[in-house]
């Protein structure tokens, strides 16, 4: 996938970092590049119709000034928690998802940073197996960015796994949904990487999810990581409870379970689309067309738009069902849910953040 | 009996149908459309000066220009018929356009549907019409949901639990939780309550099922 940049920036401080070095020899000669003093402001929205597009094509490598690592937003939030833990190493994407919530997010600065002090981020997980000596944790890269959408030019991937491979207690998440895995299929992870996709039937493709690879892209995608040594996990996040959904997202799930067995797989994740009110009118005004914007969502107690109740819990508890029936054993849990609504959808109360993050990381 | 306008020979003559014409409000935006100018600039500054007199926010007006010129002016009309307040008349141009995008179909569709024209061609004051209109089109907008809320309504209405027990839905079926206020003003009004509550618990389980999205009830 060979995504467009308008441009290059680069922060004067990381002028002679490696990575600003990889883009400037690896980035189409074409893209122009300048050196500013301050990388955030070249990462601020141009004065455009569509701004956080345009940022979208702003390549912004800089040095990240806050901590690299922090707990997934859900801990906290009183969110059934799965531990996991968000290492970020890039802001914005440069695909185009209707629902993303990055359009909210980043609006303020949408330019797409790529942080190029991420040694510091390796000294931040050193310290934090040092603290916790008998845990085992799970850490992915892929909120505040696709983890591979650049790894062609930005080659992050290389010391990253280069990294995970030597700590037994860490295991690393790509996440994406891209089919960007040629550097990763040079390396042996030593099965500390996993590499995870987001899934969605095709119509949700077709409709909302711009400028990502299809669906059956990203499951061979999946098949060719497994088979060069690196576990495979899913996400059918951001579930969408359109018309024709239970039926789409079984199919999606069969789609899957041809390709790899139950077994080669390490989870599955499941998640409804919410959005704030906020992120609901941007991705409306951005996205007139699409039909997934505009389903059956109601403000929730928590302050988000989320599928009314008995739509939401109805296609949870399908899709479990159909899990369970064509992959016994499979973990699978649900994202970014109340622990009362997962215990209601799943049956059983969900597991402490730590049992939960645990069994994720070493699965 | 809806009050006809028959006292002007040249709107009657128009597309607009008489049975809409019931509105002062809004002639004069629809003069166009009446003599017979039919091309879409006509209806487009038909329906900015309809905006300008009900004080639409230019957002609602871009939305209805959307809708596509027959679309357009069958709402222009709608609105003019039920002479639809500037709230109702910009929810009701989003609603139109969201069941058209979910249903992949169009405005002029969704406009012509039979629910529609029968409060269109309707009897009943333009208020109560207007509220009619707008009931159906959030049915039409979200119809599981509405689907959900009559099985659950009338299932509570079942429970026959005495006036004093009120049960609340949660509001638009967005949590699981039930509401449950008692009124009481002694200790036997108290117990009796309770009583009924305890005796119908079976029933409750029933709405718990469907308000978790169980088919039956
Ligand atoms: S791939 Fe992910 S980060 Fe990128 S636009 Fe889509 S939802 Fe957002």
């Amino acid at each position: 996938m060979n995504f467009e940049i308008d441009a290059l920036f680069i922060e004067d401080a990381v002028r002679s970092s490696e990575l600003a070095q990889r883009l400037v020899a690896r980035l189409n000669s074409k893209v122009p590049v300048s050196y500013v003093m301050d990388g955030r402001q070249a990462a601020r929205p141009l004065p455009v119709d569509d701004a956080f597009v345009a940022g979208k094509r702003r390549l912004v490598v800089m040095n990240r000034r806050s901590r690299f690592l922090s707990p997934c937003p859900a801990a906290g939030a009183g969110l059934a928690c799965c531990g996991y833990l968000v290492l970020v190493l890039a802001s914005n994407c440069p695909m185009n998802c209707s629902y993303c919530f990055l359009q909210e997010y980043v609006a303020d600065n949408p330019g797409l940073q790529i942080y190029a002090n991420y040694a510091q981020a390796f000294e931040e997980l050193e310290r934090l197996l040092r603290t916790n000596s008998a845990r085992h944790f799970r850490i992915g890269t892929g909120e505040l960015a696709d983890s591979l959408a650049f790894d062609r030019v930005t080659g992050l991937s290389v010391d990253l796994v280069e990294f995970f491979r030597r700590h037994e207690r860490l295991t690393l998440e790509l996440k994406t949904k891209t089919d960007e895995i040629d550097n990763l299929l040079r390396m042996d992870p030593l099965g500390r990487v996993l590499v995870s996709w987001t899934l969605s039937p095709s119509r949700v493709y077709r409709s909302s999810e711009h400028g990502t690879a299809a669906p059956q892209a990203r499951i061979d995608a999946a098949c060719r990581v497994r088979e060069a040594g690196y576990r495979v996990g899913f996400h059918l996040d951001p579930i969408i409870a359109y018309p024709q959904a239970e039926t789409e997202y079984r199919e999606l799930l069969s789609m899957l379970f041809d390709a790899l067995a139950p077994g080669e797989i390490s989870f599955l994740s499941v998640g409804g689309l919410r959005m704030t009110p906020g992120l609901r009118a941007i991705a409306r005004r951005r996205f007139p067309n699409d039909p997934m914007l505009v389903g059956e969502e109601v403000l929730s107690p928590d302050g988000r738009y989320r599928a009314c109740y008995p739509m939401r819990l109805r296609l949870y508890r399908s899709l479990a069902a159909h899990i369970q029936a064509k992959a016994p054993g499979l973990t699978h849990y649900l994202c970014m849910e109340t622990p009362a609504v997962v215990a209601r959808a799943l049956g059983t109360a969900p597991p402490s953040p730590a049992v939960l993050g645990e069994r994720l990381a070493t699965a | 009996m809806p009050k006809q306008v028959a006292d002007s020979t040249h709107e009657m003559a128009g597309p607009v149908p008489a049975t809409f014409q019931q509105g002062d409000c809004g002639r004069a935006a629809l003069a166009p459309v009446a003599d017979g100018c039919e091309n879409g600039a006509d209806h487009e500054a038909a329906i900015r000066r309809y905006a300008v007199q009900r004080r639409l926010p230019e957002r609602s007006v871009e939305a209805w220009l959307k809708l596509g010129a027959e679309g357009a002016r069958m709402l222009l009309e709608l609105s003019v018929a039920l002479k639809l307040r500037t709230g109702q008349l910009a929810a009701v141009i989003e609603l139109v356009a969201e069941i058209a995008l979910r249903e992949g179909t169009t405005a002029v569709s969704v406009l012509k549907r039979g629910e529609i024209t029968s409060i269109a061609k309707g009897v009943g004051s333009a208020p109560e019409r207007a509220s009619k209109l707008l009931n159906v089109l959030r049915i039409l907008r979200y119809p599981e949901l509405n689907r959900a809320l009559a099985k659950l309504q009338s299932a509570v209405e079942a429970l026959r639990l005495p006036r004093s027990v009120t049960v609340g839905l949660p509001k638009d079926l967005s949590s699981g939780q039930l509401s449950i206020e008692i009124r009481a003003g002694s200790l036997a009004e108290l117990d009796e309550a309770v009583r009924a509550l305890r005796e119908a618990s079976a029933r409750f389980s029933e709405i718990f099922d469907s308000l978790e999205g169980a088919d039956e009830l």
